[in-house]
């Protein structure tokens, strides 16, 4: 028989909780250098000498007695008796703070084993931590790891072993309130200090320059915002210049297989219809969506991923903070905003690691004010469509690199504006104190990097947006031939719609094609194509250029193109993200007014720019 | 008789503090009468990048005190001011091998000691 344990996973944040967990349990959690990556609890399983341990990755936290919700999950769960031990996780190159933790913990329960992980690291930084001695110190064992490079892991799985078996060695003092004294507090910091004086031994003194140097050039006052600029445009420049070839040869790759299923479907004579539903129906959905997504987030996610580890994203927040105090936000929404980037869900998400009430209601009402991946491929194609023209290669990629930088800054300006509007309104307060660790930078492990975030990120957001766009496109595909008199389906909707988008400088297919594009994002540009396709003659689409030539046919002009790729960015965000804020701010209220602002920002840019363009069109 | 006293020490006291605000570099808003006395106290965000302090007191709301006690910010650390923005809003500190940013506001009610 079996037996299975539940083991918990705490620390600081940023100490590489994360990589501990994925080590030991072989799950593929999401790591980052950023403090609060972690937001929910991911558990994993993993089996040593016939027994399963069950690992418990809880939210970092400095202290288990201040009020955030981080910090209230993780002590509940190492109090609620639920856990036979707690592996706390150190970073060897601050040992002294987190020792603070460490301490705090032993004194609630005994079964603790002290994994130092982030060894290597202070290895190179100089730091030499007398492993043996601490274990001796703090009663209970200490291992020393180092997570990236799966080092010292089996004498950690040893030691948690041992530690649930035989329990531990230093008898527990018990505290019944959950509140430490302010005294007792300062005491456990002093105790910290006094155990690193005698544990740790730095060899260079200096560590911290090549840190200090590269923060200077980060959020120095003059370089900070150039150098800021300058790597979103390259991030967006390299995923341009790109994925323009592999997303050329995929499509022509897909329509040489439609062309061999048509071909097939008349071999076994497939019915007209049944060809219709699931070749120009569903495949060619799923093809246009796989090939115009694919390429793009498989360069977008891994290059994020990199600065991600990096550690820029805190000096990112460190430069925005300044105007997003003026708007009375807190300054780790511009990481919020940046998770938001990838996905919005997520970013959402990631909105827990704001204290404040309110400034976390801000964060969350604009997170999806930022244009996410889902978003990314329509902005791509229409931007690259109507404003390159025929100036391919280098040059074209790096002014629709340009636009989309613009694009994008465009959202970061909506989202200053409507915090400051929610704060002066909806959401009226002060802004709340916050402290912001710019953790020490750490050099990305490239390779694994690239593998992680094509697999899981790219992957995954790929499945998500096919698995909604074969529905979608059946949908459309039905919408488009099941005849009510004369006339389709999808005739009746898009003209009813047609009178408002046409307001908006769109047509009623765009905007139908939107509300379509409710469950996901990606598949808004494939399912207007579909409908255009679909209501006149059926064009073979092989490459890019002839795209234009479809939209240009059903009237499209560059202000349809600017009013929607307004409208793709500032619209009701998907599906996913509303049920994310659902969860988050557990009210109905809050995320219909989340659905509302963005909506009623595009509506209303659209119409006016539409407007303006239309009085300087009639002179 | 003692009103009087009273008001002969608010006489001095706001008398003090109009003649000492017109300093240029000390901020002494946070700081009472006998911290500004003493001309090595100062708050945290005075501080200039490169200079090192100790502090001497945290006069934060209790919230605020608690997540940087948390952080290590006690009587007697040592702080390196390491980063400042531009207008000085926001800037970060070395507390124990940790850098951390903190608005001009919160480390305005940090008192700390100059260590020259």
């Amino acid at each position: 028989m079996t037996d299975t344990f539940t083991i918990a996973l705490a620390g600081n944040p940023n100490v590489g909780k994360s990589t501990v967990f994925n080590a030991l349990t072989g799950m593929r959690q999401h790591t980052g250098n950023w403090p609060g990556k972690t937001v929910a609890c991911a558990k994993g399983t993993y089996t040593y000498m016939d027994s399963v341990y069950t690992l418990v990755d809880l939210p970092g936290t400095y202290s288990l007695y201040a009020h955030s919700r981080e910090e209230e999950i993780a002590r509940d769960f190492i109090l609620g008796g639920e856990a036979q031990t707690t592996i706390v996780v150190c970073d060897a190159t601050c040992l002294e703070r987190n020792l603070n933790l460490v301490l705090q913990i032993i004194r609630l329960t005994t079964r603790v084993v002290v994994c130092v992980n982030l060894c290597d690291e202070a290895k190179k930084k100089g730091i030499v931590i007398n492993l043996p001695l601490l274990s001796d110190l703090l009663g209970v064992p200490v291992i020393g790891t180092s997570a990236t490079k799966k080092k010292g892991l089996k004498d950690l799985i040893e030691a948690t072993a041992s530690m649930i078996s035989f329990g531990s060695m230093v008898p527990c003092c018990e505290i019944s309130d959950n509140h430490l004294p302010e005294d007792d507090a300062v005491n456990i910091i002093l105790q910290a200090e006094e155990l690193t004086k005698k544990v740790v031994t730095i060899k260079k003194k200096d560590y911290h320059n090549k840190d200090a140097f590269l923060d200077r050039l980060f959020t120095g006052p003059l370089t900070g915002f150039p150098i800021m600029f300058l790597l979103l445009l390259g991030v967006f420049w390299l995923t341009m210049a790109g994925a323009n070839y592999p997303s050329d040869w995929l499509i022509t790759g897909f329509f040489f297989i439609e062309d061999k299923l048509y071909a097939a479907a008349h071999l076994i004579n497939m019915p007209q219809w049944m060809q219709g539903v699931l070749i120009s129906g569903i495949y060619h959905v799923l093809a246009w969506v796989v090939s115009v997504m694919l390429p793009p987030m498989a360069i977008f996610f891994p290059l994020f991923t990199l600065l991600e580890d990096f550690g820029y994203l805190p000096r990112v927040a460190f430069n925005l903070d300044s105007p997003f105090k003026r708007c009375k936000a807190c300054g780790k929404q511009s990481l919020t905003m940046c998770m938001g980037l990838g996905c919005n869900a997520v970013g959402v998400m990631g909105c827990r690691i704001i204290d404040s009430e309110r400034e976390r209601l801000i964060a969350i009402l604009t997170n999806s004010l930022i244009p996410c991946n889902g978003r990314f491929p329509t902005l791509l194609t229409l931007i690259t469509l109507f404003f390159i023209g025929n100036s391919s290669g280098v040059f074209g990629s790096l002014v629709s690199a340009v636009l989309l930088t613009g694009v994008l800054i465009l959202g970061v300006l909506m989202t200053l504006a409507v915090s400051r509007l929610l704060s002066a309104t909806l959401l009226k307060g002060i802004p709340s104190s916050f402290t912001l660790e710019l953790p020490p930078y750490r050099k990305p492990q490239i390779g694994k990097v690239i593998l992680r975030s094509i697999f899981d990120r790219t992957l995954f957001v790929l499945g998500r947006a096919a698995s909604v766009a074969a529905p979608a496109g059946l949908v459309i595909w039905v919408m488009a031939n099941l005849k009510i008199g004369n006339q389709s389906i999808l005739f009746y909707c898009s003209n009813f719609l047609d009178p408002f988008a046409r307001l908006m400088g769109m047509d009623g297919v765009i905007l139908l094609a939107f509300i379509l594009g409710f469950p996901a994002n990606e598949i808004v540009i494939p399912l207007m194509l579909m409908a255009y396709m679909q209501s006149g003659q059926l064009i073979d689409i092989s490459n890019t250029s002839e795209l234009k030539n479809i939209l240009l046919s059903n009237g499209w002009t560059s202000l349809t193109a600017i009013s929607c790729i307004i409208f793709s960015l500032f619209h009701w965000p998907c599906s996913t993200t509303c049920l994310t804020i659902k969860k988050e701010t557990g009210s109905i209220k809050w995320t219909l007014i989340a659905i509302l602002i963005p909506t009623l920002l595009g509506v209303l840019l659209c119409m006016g720019l539409t407007g303006v363009a239309r009085v300087i069109g009639s002179f | 008789m003692i009103s009087k006293k009273i008001e002969f020490y608010k006489y001095i006291y706001t008398d003090f503090r109009t003649m000492t605000s017109s300093l240029p570099y000390y901020n002494y808003k946070n700081m009472n009468r006998d911290d500004c006395l003493d001309s090595r106290l100062a708050l945290l965000h005075t501080v200039s990048p490169g200079d090192t302090v100790s502090i001497v007191r945290l006069q934060n709301t209790d919230d605020m005190k608690r997540r940087l006690t948390d952080l290590g910010f006690i009587k007697g650390t040592s702080v390196k001011c390491v980063l400042k923005t531009r207008n000085g809003a926001f800037a970060a500190y070395l507390v124990r091998d940790t850098v951390i940013a903190l608005r001009k506001e919160d480390a305005a009610d940090i008192l700390v000691e100059m260590l020259w």
